[in-house]
């Protein structure tokens, strides 16, 4: 904004309280770092340290000996996940196009009846869906965790991408219109092309939604342990007695971190698409 | 080629938008109408769809009659007793605590938002990392987030474990096992978790004010405070009402992170709605369903004026 000039102690007070902030975002993962490092006895008795000598990776060599699936977790989780982003793109695309740019009965009506629905938990339809599943014989597959996935994010998708694809200068389709194209052909030829940073953005979008939402439609619909995805293996550290928490933080930050990472790259593009249905330009 | 005729462009359109009408409008419409007919009847194991199950079945509200009796779900014995002084104190169960969460999530996470973005919006430096780091929790799933702060919450290892050995002896945070704080536990992984995403949002609100409106406040010379809460925030109503619905439904459908922060517990201190419906789902089915309805007409409450301030006006604009 204009107002830039400020003297030193208003400046102190912004960045103190930023930094505020940042401490209570940053400790979480920090005591899980340091909680994946110690040893279970070191948890459990040795008084309070930032750091100790006993600190090791052991645990992150040791999660895989207690949850041998522990890899097929994680994999099922991004599999999972990048099966729904797909599956949604492929539905949204097209949709979000003729939303941005045909006009039929109800329009905006029937997006925001879309929208609404999409903010329905999983739990308010879990009964009609879990019908739904057994009658289409979809229960305990993959199919059973990626099919609400899907119908949960389109919406969602929908209602972000068609911002994008409105940017679009409609000059560049009626040129193509002009010299004989269908729309179709103008929707593959020239639309889409152009939307590859806004298809990227709501791609990234729903990828972390579709990541996030996975648990509940796992322990619902699934009940074969080689299909579970991540959230719902980490349970297994949870025993009877104890909770092996050390092996457990190692397991949530090994799981976590392809997200991170794919997150700490397309940031830019994931802040700009969750926020581009919500600002009007 | 040829050039497109009337007919096709139609087609097209209806070609485009057919699957996801159809997906919705089985998964969503027609499981909507499911639960909340199926709330009226008095079946126990799934049925299948038939009007005849239905007018057999139908026992009228029944269901909700128990639901509302149910002390897990909504025991507020201070409401006649005690009078207005201590309701909020007294009120236990699975609907008052999803309220308690609601509200002050929404409450907390929106302020915190809103002056976060303020803040991003004074050309501070390293601002793409501020709001990288910000934002990382929200690319976490509930369930992480949940078993992270049920540990650093958890009387013996957690936070008061720390302190108290620094020698703070009567520090106490161990929230996930105090039946009066565990609400606000959750409360406060939620806002860890969600309060990145509202900045995002809020900050982008922020951006799309027209200059000129800073550049007349200050020839005005208003300062930038009262700019801030008497010109900006009114001119953000569109995303303060976003905002507000994505939270508020967040909020009312939370799950994943109570269950895995605390299950419910200690006891029943800290259940909500969708862990009811989830926990009846196979013994109690009535029990789902009327829960699950009371949710939907929680969320329409929410829903219905969103829909209409946000779709409503451009339907008549064109």
């Amino acid at each position: 904004m204009l107002i830039d000039r400020y003297s030193w102690p208003q400046k102190l007070a912004l960045y103190a309280a930023m930094a505020v902030f940042l401490t209570f975002i940053l400790l979480p993962f920090l005591e899980m770092f340091r909680t994946s490092l110690s040893p279970m006895s070191h948890l459990f008795h040795a008084p309070y340290e930032i750091w100790s000598d006993k600190f090791s990776f052991d645990a992150y060599f040791a999660m895989w000996k207690k949850v041998p699936l522990l890899g097929r977790y994680i994999w099922n989780s991004i599999f999972i996940a990048s099966a729904v982003t797909a599956l949604t793109m492929i539905f949204v695309i097209p949709a979000a196009y003729a939303y941005a740019r045909l006009d039929f009965p109800l329009k905006n009506l029937s997006l925001g009846v879309f929208l609404s629905v999409n903010m329905f938990t999983g739990a308010v339809l879990l009964i009609p869906l879990y019908r739904v599943m057994n009658t289409l014989g979809l229960l305990n597959t993959y199919w059973s965790m990626i099919v609400p996935g899907v119908a949960f994010l389109i919406p969602t998708g929908i209602w972000l991408l068609r911002s994008y694809l409105e940017k679009i200068p409609r000059e560049l389709e009626e040129a193509a219109f002009m010299d004989g194209a269908s729309r179709l052909y103008t929707l593959r030829r020239v639309v889409l092309p152009l939307a590859v940073p806004g298809i990227m953005v709501v791609g990234v979008s729903v990828f972390i939604g579709a990541y996030a939402q996975q648990y509940l439609f796992a322990i619902t619909f699934n009940q074969v342990a080689e299909l579970q995805p991540l959230p719902a293996g980490l349970n297994q550290f949870i025993g009877y007695q104890t909770v092996e928490w050390n092996q457990m933080m190692a397991a949530a930050l090994t799981g976590v971190l392809p997200v991170m990472i794919v997150f700490l790259f397309l940031q830019k593009y994931l802040v700009a698409g969750l926020t581009a249905g919500a600002i009007k330009e | 080629m040829d050039r497109p005729n009337p007919l096709f462009r139609n087609l097209s359109s209806k070609l485009a938008s057919a699957p996801m009408v159809l997906i919705v409008l089985c998964v969503f419409v027609g499981g909507t109408l499911w639960t909340i007919l199926f709330s009226f009847t008095n079946i126990k194991i799934l049925p299948i769809f038939t009007p005849s199950e239905w007018v057999n079945g139908f026992v009228g509200f029944a269901n909700y009659e128990r639901l509302f009796n149910t002390d897990r779900w909504m025991n507020c014995p201070a409401i006649t007793k005690i009078g207005t002084e201590a309701w909020k104190f007294k009120c236990a169960g699975a609907m008052p605590n999803m309220v308690t969460f609601a509200l002050l999530a929404i409450t907390i996470s929106m302020t915190l938002g809103f002056l976060l973005a303020v803040m991003m919006d004074q050309k501070i430096r390293l601002e793409g990392v501020f709001r990288t780091i910000y934002l990382y929790p929200f690319a976490l799933s509930f369930i992480v987030t949940g078993h992270v702060w049920a540990w650093i919450m958890s009387p013996e290892y957690g936070l008061q474990a720390a302190v108290r050995k620094l020698g703070w002896e009567s520090f106490s945070f161990g929230w996930i096992a105090d039946r009066d704080m565990v609400m606000y536990a959750i409360v406060i992984a939620g806002i860890w978790q969600g309060t990145g995403f509202v900045m995002a949002l809020m900050l982008a609100g922020l951006r799309g004010i027209d200059e000129d409106i800073w550049k007349a406040a200050r020839v005005d010379g208003i300062p930038a405070w009262r700019t801030y809460l008497q010109i900006v925030l009114p001119m953000m109503k569109p995303v303060l009402v976003t905002t507000f619905v994505i939270v508020a439904s967040g909020a009312v459908r939370v799950y994943d992170l109570v269950v895995a922060m605390t299950d419910g517990g200690p006891g029943i201190a800290s259940d909500v709605p969708t862990r009811y419906v989830y926990t009846n789902f196979s013994a109690n089915l009535g029990q789902s369903l009327s829960a699950s309805t009371v949710m939907l007409v929680t969320m329409a409450f929410i829903l219905i004026p969103w829909i209409r301030l946000e779709f409503g006006k451009k339907e008549q604009g064109h």
